[in-house]
């Protein structure tokens, strides 16, 4: 910046009567002297009585208390420092479980291991076996009389499913009771005709 | 006593803890740092004053550039606590009964902040007629004495623009002037 302005005055320099003068024209001498009287007016504000000062300031100004305000840590620094804890501590927590990406798991284990006592893998751990197989749900046999056996009131087998549902491809049996309202072709557990759940293929209605 | 008592003598004294030195700068700058609080139309230019030079005296040893680098510090101050208080105030509105005496329209704000005498008066109605910028670039200019350059720092804006702003203000000036027929 050179310091001055395109009209060649010194922008460094106070305001004076060159720069009242931009804001003229062809106006008449008398607004200028207006605008001059408004402009030593404005300039007076400067030259007032100052006001009291607040009792804080009164003694700081009094010699008995040091300029200082850094009593209280401003909100952002606050909010940073709890931000930044809980950062390092969510990873360090997952580098000692050994949960983070190889890199930052590596990086974090050097730091740790030189900076605190304790160790951390620097390879994560690797995955816990998964279950390839999900539990099945034991399957109760099926209960019923013996062929030809007929319970009292009747019916063949309280549960019992007749072969031609045993269909060799239903091998996935389905714990689930509200498949039991869907249609009870192919259920592995059968229960009587209607009933809202398919318990335990020996809890019908014949006991 | 203005801002012309501020010397860089006065400066290194009281970034030295001189007492005296802090009582000379606070009876040089705050009438000016008032008035600036005043024309902004800070509602407690009293206490936002001495706030201002709460901070500037615990930011002495770090001033650089003698008198002129602690008077465009202190405006700086200034200038960010009259934004802190409009940000505050658009956040938390105040309501207050309407009459005609506290209407602002009929009033202007700056005038009930202190009591002022009929020039002071006069000049805050004046001021109050011009916009946002080209206010605070003259009173910036005129009263804390800042150089076009230090204003443009102070505002964020560049040099051009607040010489712009100065140019606009006081052909803004001269026409409220002779649109009253010629008397402030």
């Amino acid at each position: 910046m050179s310091g001055y302005d395109d009209d060649g005055r010194d922008m460094t320099r106070g305001f004076d009567s060159d720069t009242i003068d931009t804001g003229g024209g062809n106006s008449g001498a008398g607004s200028g002297a207006a605008v001059a009287q408004f402009i030593d007016e404005l300039r007076g504000l400067g030259d007032q009585e100052p006001p009291a000062p607040s009792p804080e300031l009164a003694a700081v100004l009094a010699g008995t208390a040091l300029p200082s305000r850094g009593r209280r840590p401003a909100r952002g620094r606050v909010v940073a420092a709890v931000v930044a804890c809980a950062v390092l501590g969510g990873t360090g927590i997952a580098a000692a479980k050994g949960r983070l990406p190889q890199p930052a798991q590596r990086v974090v284990s050097d730091v740790v291991d030189s900076v605190t006592p304790f160790t951390v893998p620097s390879r994560p751990e690797p995955n816990p076996p998964e279950r390839t197989t999900p539990e099945q749900p034991v399957r109760r046999p099926v209960v019923g009389p013996p062929v030809g056996r007929h319970s009292d009131d009747g019916q063949v087998g309280n549960g019992a499913r007749s072969p031609e549902h045993e269909s060799p491809g239903n091998e996935a049996p389905d714990p689930a009771p509200e498949n039991s309202s869907a249609s009870g072709a192919g259920q592995p557990e059968g229960n009587d005709a209607g009933a809202p759940e398919g318990g335990g293929g020996d809890g019908g209605s014949g006991d | 006593m203005g801002v012309d008592v501020v010397t860089d003598e006065l400066v290194d004294a009281a970034r030295a803890g001189d007492v005296a030195a802090l009582n000379t700068l606070y009876r040089g700058l705050a009438p000016a740092v008032h008035g600036y609080l005043c024309s902004k139309g800070v509602e407690d230019a009293d206490g936002a004053t001495s706030e201002v030079f709460l901070s500037l005296f615990d930011r002495l040893p770090r001033v650089r550039g003698g008198a002129t680098g602690l008077r465009k510090l202190t405006f700086s101050i200034a200038h960010a606590r009259m934004v802190d208080e409009h940000r505050a105030r658009k956040r938390r509105p105040i309501g207050v009964d309407w009459s005609v005496d506290t209407d602002p329209r009929q009033v202007p704000s700056a005038e009930h902040q202190a009591e002022l005498n009929d020039g002071t008066r006069r000049v805050m109605r004046m001021l109050d007629r011009l916009p946002a910028d080209q206010r605070e670039v003259l009173v910036l200019r005129i009263v804390a004495d800042l150089a076009v350059d230090q204003i443009a720092d102070i505002m964020g804006r560049s040099s051009g623009a607040v010489k712009q702003l100065q140019r606009r203000g006081m052909v803004t000036l001269r026409a409220i002037v002779e649109a009253q027929g010629v008397t402030l």
